[in-house]
């Protein structure tokens, strides 16, 4: 095959230009994102309950809607939020259930029990749930002119529409601004002055306010329909409704109440620069390109724009991908600079231009090519893609490199080119293979890696093998066809040596020339005295691994590194029963404060998302390369302005638009049976917590009770009056919170029509029993029913698995998750915890747990794997074990550069260090493949093993050099994650090198010597059976 | 082995050795810095409250009536129990376009109408341009002399225990109460606390016993 390639090298690059076009093909189509595309199978489901304080929502609709869920199959867990007004159920199904199906299961679960929930509720919303999925652009509507009523009619009823016309939007939500509403404010006093209640004023108007077909006429040929039209037309008809009472006089609908065409009570409030505004939030579809609809929404925007009425103005608050963009041309940009970097060090080792151009030609053509797989994939370009792009760089190159020194081997004994080049490459060809198989037989159990690891990572994985098997193809195809075309036999030219330019452009080799020559000789002496002393050899390797006790406990660990990404999130809540007024007033307070910050391009404020107490803000600062300050330092500045605010429960913290970035680093589950006891628990907790100094902050779900007004009826009461308890509670509610059961029809849109008491009415405890209830006695307050009581109700309530728990969220201000842990659980022990009370690490605690187990059951196998690929390619037990014992060696390195350089131990750490394992072996080998040839030519071992480290000294040295500096650029990178993972990689190739020549040969020799032996002694055995055997027969 | 590679090797080993001990130390000191924390910010200048001192005062005692205009003066019905409440030059106001417009009783109606069967009430208010819209009125019909009142959004109440957070040498302390009486916003407070305690009316939500608190910027009181 080889001589194929060889000898035909128009069919070569031919065949490489094949990948390469599809390559670049399919790079148009691949997808730019921030995370790889997850599927998460998990269903929300959404209930609105207007007016239902957080137990109501928990008992009578939460806790119903969980019990029916559970009954489905595949259910990894459930949790639940209950809020005022309205609850969530989040269900997570098992990673390998499809979503769909389960969607349409819960869909009919939540059907069957539709009966069985308050009449007033909405009907609940169901829908897939991708917690990745986050709003791609934040669009805000402006006017001076326009009020917030009027731009939010116009957000809602049509710039939603034109905007979920871009391509790859999935969903358009309006925030902020008013709701156009009817509002009918009754008076009480003037209700009882006409005997009428509540519930009389919105029966008639639902009487009233209704079309009907009459069918129709029918005459000979012609046919007339007939409509009975008793819709309002107008809000001054409805103003103007007549009205019956029961004693038979009749008045106008307005003469007992005010009637406004006005809006619903604010719940929310969108601000954008401290100025009010409507907001728009696009999310893309879940293949979408953020990208693609950035920049479609940015064009479509001047076309919305002109068509936009008078005075209103409509602009881009915020872009996700703004980051994104900036974040992948750097990577891509470094990428690059790693490839020249590559390239830089092939030339000032070899000293050769034209094997510096078969790199050059060898890099870019298996990078692209590895487009094509990665579009069939349907992977997309993020930062784990780019990462295993950036970090397979220096590998592309490394079998090239072994190739090109072996033909230059063969070219010096005098063959020509093509014959240098066939042979040169067979003969490395097992090693070549050996150091690809072993690079990608590592990414097997990080293809069969279970968990939500397992998705995430698969794609690094797998782009990762792509790369390999593309460089391999070029490395057996396009790498010899170049040698023979491009590398002649030596000939001195005296010409170049006078050329001033060239010989200048030879410095660089000739001192690395230099260098490896002195180096090489140095290593000389140490082999020798390896050689001589090699327990101590053996001692000094042990000496280092135990070494790392020293380091160790000063390496942090946690699940993911979080970076400055020139974005805070700053979550405020206020206490339980706040309105939104007093939420907006310490909004305002701290929006000053950020006024005030020279670093902040932009803040974006929304009030009122689950529930009117909370509140957070978005603030985007300027580019990290363009401020003194850090983020951190800003956050700092804000959290001592913050303290200062009464009441307000404030976290600070990066924000990256990601999914959870919004949660706290560390979330553990409070649990039990007793929800006092977990009330207890959870504060003590939290107080740890606190004083433990690793947070910035700490919050917990569970809140102080607001205050509640409890009516209690009165069952004789009712018996008397000839009144049911739920018309009573109907009426209560129609009176404070409202009917909005009628609509009011206008322009093809339709409004609500709100009925409740006037506000003025609707402010104290005595204004209950100014309601009166329409009874066989005539009017009665209510306070005769019933009695009413001052309460105070529980606040937001949240389920797991169907039962309640207390979350408490910390968010770091130093250390690491994992050690940050350790100090925690031993204090978390002294504590009492009653019989059926415990707590639950979640949220990133958990996925690290998770992730690690998976990730060590990944690491041994990719262990085992290796071991028998590499016996089954040398054809020995033995000699594999010398070779994968690199790898422990090599994770010295590993961990001292985490050390020095200060990085964490994380989750994409652990996958570099399972990669290593493919990449760490490749050096020894290549001098134990080298060394085992020399000995089967009869040279001693000791001697074999020299020839193997001289022979393979220089690849070796440039192999690993190219790895390093192939990830080198990453360090520029504002990405903690891709600092680690190129810190893991680079001391573990290091560790590699070092090992590889002070401790494999040492290794290699004993096992050869033990295997030698047992082999003699078997010869032996064997010698002296068939001489007895031979003397008996005598 | 030569003399100057042995030395250059040992002194290889010390600087390594040294770099770790290094690296050991910054670590741990980063380990032991005091980051900005918000419990680190609260125990250097406490927890931010708003307090009051509390002093025995009049609670007024209010009751709603709706008036309709009617020529010069404004005429409402009002049930029974609101009408003997009521008597003629009492003082009167209401919010009217957002002002208040005050005004007084003019007249109470014994007898019970028979159309509505509430009394008839008439008053006089004094609008400088016209009030052409019914007013939500209100009427101070009597007061609660000398008690110490609280809003009750300030109250803790655990199970049938209410307590009130007060301010002691710059410390939360909790304070067990005994409510007299109480309607939707106030209560009257009839044990627990004395005249001239300071009591925390903003920040308590956040508190735990013993807390250094201090009073936020924002809320000093005029």
């Amino acid at each position: 095959m080889i001589d194929f390639f060889v000898r035909r090298p128009v069919t070569t690059i031919m065949f490489v230009m094949v990948f390469v076009v599809l390559g670049i093909y399919s790079f148009a189509n691949i997808l730019i994102e921030k995370t790889p595309k997850i599927d998460f199978p998990m269903v929300t489901v959404t209930a609105v309950y207007p007016g239902a304080t957080p137990l109501e929502v928990e008992t009578l609709v939460v806790k119903k809607i969980e019990d029916a869920i559970a009954e489905i199959s595949e259910i990894d867990n459930i949790e639940s939020m209950s809020y005022n007004n309205f609850g969530f159920i989040f269900t997570q199904f098992n990673l390998s259930a499809d979503v769909n199906v389960k969607l349409i299961e819960v869909k009919d679960k939540v059907e069957a029990i539709l009966n069985e929930l308050p009449d007033n509720m909405e009907k609940p919303l169901i829908e897939k749930f991708n917690p990745l999925m986050q709003p791609v652009i934040e669009l805000t509507l402006t006017s001076d002119k326009h009020d917030s009523r009027a731009l939010y009619e116009y957000a809602d009823k049509t710039l939603k529409n034109k905007l979920s016309g871009i391509e790859g939007v999935a969903k358009v939500d309006v925030y902020g601004g008013k709701i156009r509403r009817v509002n009918i404010k009754l008076d009480p006093m003037l209700m009882k002055e006409r005997y009428v209640s509540i519930t009389d004023i919105t029966d008639a108007l639902r009487k009233k306010n209704t079309n009907i077909p009459g069918g129709e006429l029918e005459k000979g040929y012609d046919a007339l329909s007939v409509r009975f039209v008793g819709e309002f037309q107008s809000v001054d008809e409805i103003a103007d409704m007549w009205l019956t009472s029961e004693e038979g006089s009749k008045f106008k609908l307005k003469d007992i109440a005010e009637v406004e065409d006005g809006f619903e009570k604010i719940k929310s409030i969108a601000k954008y620069k401290g100025k009010e505004v409507v907001g728009l939030s696009l999310n893309k579809a879940s293949d979408g390109n953020a990208v693609a609809v950035s920049e479609e929404a940015a064009k479509r925007l001047k076309e919305f724009q002109k068509t936009l009425p008078k005075g209103m103005k409509l602009e881009i608050a915020s872009d996700s991908t703004d980051f994104l963009k900036r974040e992948t041309f750097n990577t891509e940009i470094n990428i690059v600079i790693g490839i020249l970097l590559t390239v830089l060090i092939l030339y000032m080792f070899t000293g050769k231009f034209k094997i510096t151009f078969i790199a050059a030609i060898i890099i870019p053509t298996s990078l692209i090519s590895t487009f094509w797989p990665m579009s069939a994939s349907g992977f997309s370009i993020n930062f784990l893609t780019l990462l295993a792009i950036a970090t397979s760089l220096g590998t592309l190159i490394a079998n090239a490199i072994v190739i090109i020194e072996n033909v230059l081997v063969h070219l010096d004994k005098g063959k020509d080119s093509i014959q240098a080049a066939i042979d040169g490459t067979k003969e490395v060809s097992v090693a070549v293979m050996a150091a690809t198989g072993t690079n990608l037989v590592v990414f097997m159990p990080i293809a069969m890696m279970g968990d939500i690891i397992g998705m995430f990572m698969r794609s690094f994985g797998l782009t990762v093998v792509y790369t390999t098997i593309f460089s391999l193809i070029a490395s057996f195809s396009l790498t010899p066809m170049m040698c023979a075309l491009f590398l002649k036999t030596k000939t001195k030219s005296k010409t170049k040596e006078k050329n001033i330019v060239l010989k200048f452009l030879h410095l660089p080799h000739k001192f690395t020339d230099k260098a490896v020559k002195k180096l090489k000789k140095e290593y000389k002496i140490i082999f020798n005295l390896m050689f001589s002393y090699p327990k101590l050899a053996i001692a000094f390797t042990l000496l280092m691994f135990l070494s790392l006790k020293a380091v160790m406990p000063f390496i942090d660990n946690e699940f993911m590194p979080s970076s400055d990404e020139d974005r805070i999130g700053i979550s405020i809540v206020m206490p339980q029963g706040s309105t939104i007024e007093r939420t907006l007033n310490t909004v305002e307070k701290i929006e000053k404060k950020i006024e005030k910050i020279p670093e902040k391009l932009s803040y974006l404020t929304n009030i009122g998302n689950n529930g009117v107490e909370n509140a957070s803000i978005v603030m985007d600062l300027i580019p990290s390369k363009e401020r003194e300050r850090s983020d951190v330092a800003i956050i700092n500045e804000i959290m001592v302005f913050a303290s200062k605010i009464p009441d307000a429960e404030i976290n600070i913290f990066r924000s990256n638009m990601g999914p959870g970035s919004d949660k706290g680093d560390m979330s553990i589950n409070v649990w039990g049976d007793d929800y006092d006891e977990m009330i207890k628990l959870s504060l003590e907790m939290k107080k740890i917590m606190e004083k433990s100094g690793f947070f910035k902050s700490v919050s917990s779900s569970h809140k102080i009770p607001r205050n509640e007004i409890e009516f209690v009826p009165d069952e004789g009461k009712l018996i008397e009056y000839r009144i049911t308890a739920d018309k009573l509670g109907q009426a209560m509610r129609a009176s404070i919170y409202g009917d909005d059961s009628n609509k009011y029809k206008e322009k093809g849109e339709e409004y609500d029509i709100n009925v409740e008491l006037d506000n003025r009415y609707a402010e104290s405890f005595g204004d209950i029993s100014e309601i009166s209830m329409r009874s066989k006695k005539g009017l009665v307050p209510v306070n005769l029913l019933g009695e009413i009581k001052n309460s105070k109700s529980l606040p937001t309530v949240r389920h797991r698995d169907k039962k309640r728990i207390i979350r408490l969220e910390g968010f770091l201000a130093k250390g690491r998750l994992g050690s940050v842990t350790k100090v925690l659980n031993a204090e978390f022990n002294k504590l009492k915890f009653s019989k059926g009370c415990g707590f639950t690490y979640m949220g990133m605690s958990e996925m690290q747990s998770r992730s690690g187990k998976e990730l060590s059951k990944a690491f041994s196998l990719a262990i085992i794997l290796t071991y028998m690929l590499l016996a089954a390619i040398l054809n020995s037990f033995k000699h594999p074990i010398a070779i994968l014992l690199v790898v422990a060696t090599s994770f010295i390195g590993v961990f001292y550069a985490l050390f020095f350089m200060g990085y964490s131990s994380n989750m994409i750490g652990m996958l570099s260090m399972v990669m290593l394992i493919g990449l760490a072996v490749n050096n020894a080998i290549l001098l134990i493949d080298y060394a085992l040839m020399k000995i089967r030519e009869g040279i001693e071992i000791k001697e074999a093993l020299w020839l193997a480290a001289d022979q393979k000294f220089n690849a070796i040295l440039m192999t690993t050099i190219a790895v390093i500096l192939g990830l080198l650029p990453q360090f520029a990178s504002i990405s903690e994650m891709k600092k680690s993972m190129s810190a893991v990689m680079i001391g573990g190739m290091m560790g590699s090198l070092i090992f590889t020549f002070l401790f494999v040969p040492v290794v290699f020799s004993y096992i050869e010597k033990i295997g030698g032996k047992k082999q003699k002694k078997k010869q032996e055995m064997n010698n002296s059976l068939r001489e007895s055997r031979n003397s008996i027969r005598g | 082995m030569n003399k100057k590679r042995i030395f250059f090797y040992i002194f290889a080993a010390i600087v390594f050795i040294a770099a770790i001990s290094r690296k050991q130390k910054e670590v741990k000191a980063l380990r032991n810095s005091s980051p900005v924390t918000f419990n680190a910010l609260w125990q250097a200048g406490g927890k931010p409250i708003i307090a009051k001192k509390v002093y025995r005062k009049n609670v007024p005692k209010h009751e709603k009536i709706t008036l309709k205009p009617s020529g010069e003066i404004f005429k409402g019905y009002v049930p029974r129990k609101i009408s003997e409440k009521l008597k003629p030059g009492q003082n009167i106001h209401a919010d009217f376009n957002g002002r208040q417009v005050k005004g007084e009783i003019i007249e109470v109606s014994p007898k019970i109408s028979f159309d509505t069967g509430m009394n008839l009430v008439k008053a006089y208010f004094h609008c400088p341009g016209k009030c052409d819209k019914w007013l939500v009125s209100y009427v101070k019909v009597g007061e609660i002399k000398s008690v110490i009142s609280v809003p009750n959004n300030i109250l803790v109440r655990e199970k049938d225990t209410a307590y009130v957070w007060a301010v002691k040498d710059s410390l939360a302390v909790k304070r067990e109460v005994s409510i007299k009486s109480s309607d939707g916003y106030i209560s009257v407070v009839n044990r627990g606390i004395t005249p001239g305690d300071t009591i925390i009316y903003e920040g308590q939500s956040l508190l735990f016993e013993g807390d250094k608190v201090s009073q936020s910027l924002n809320g000093e009181l005029k």
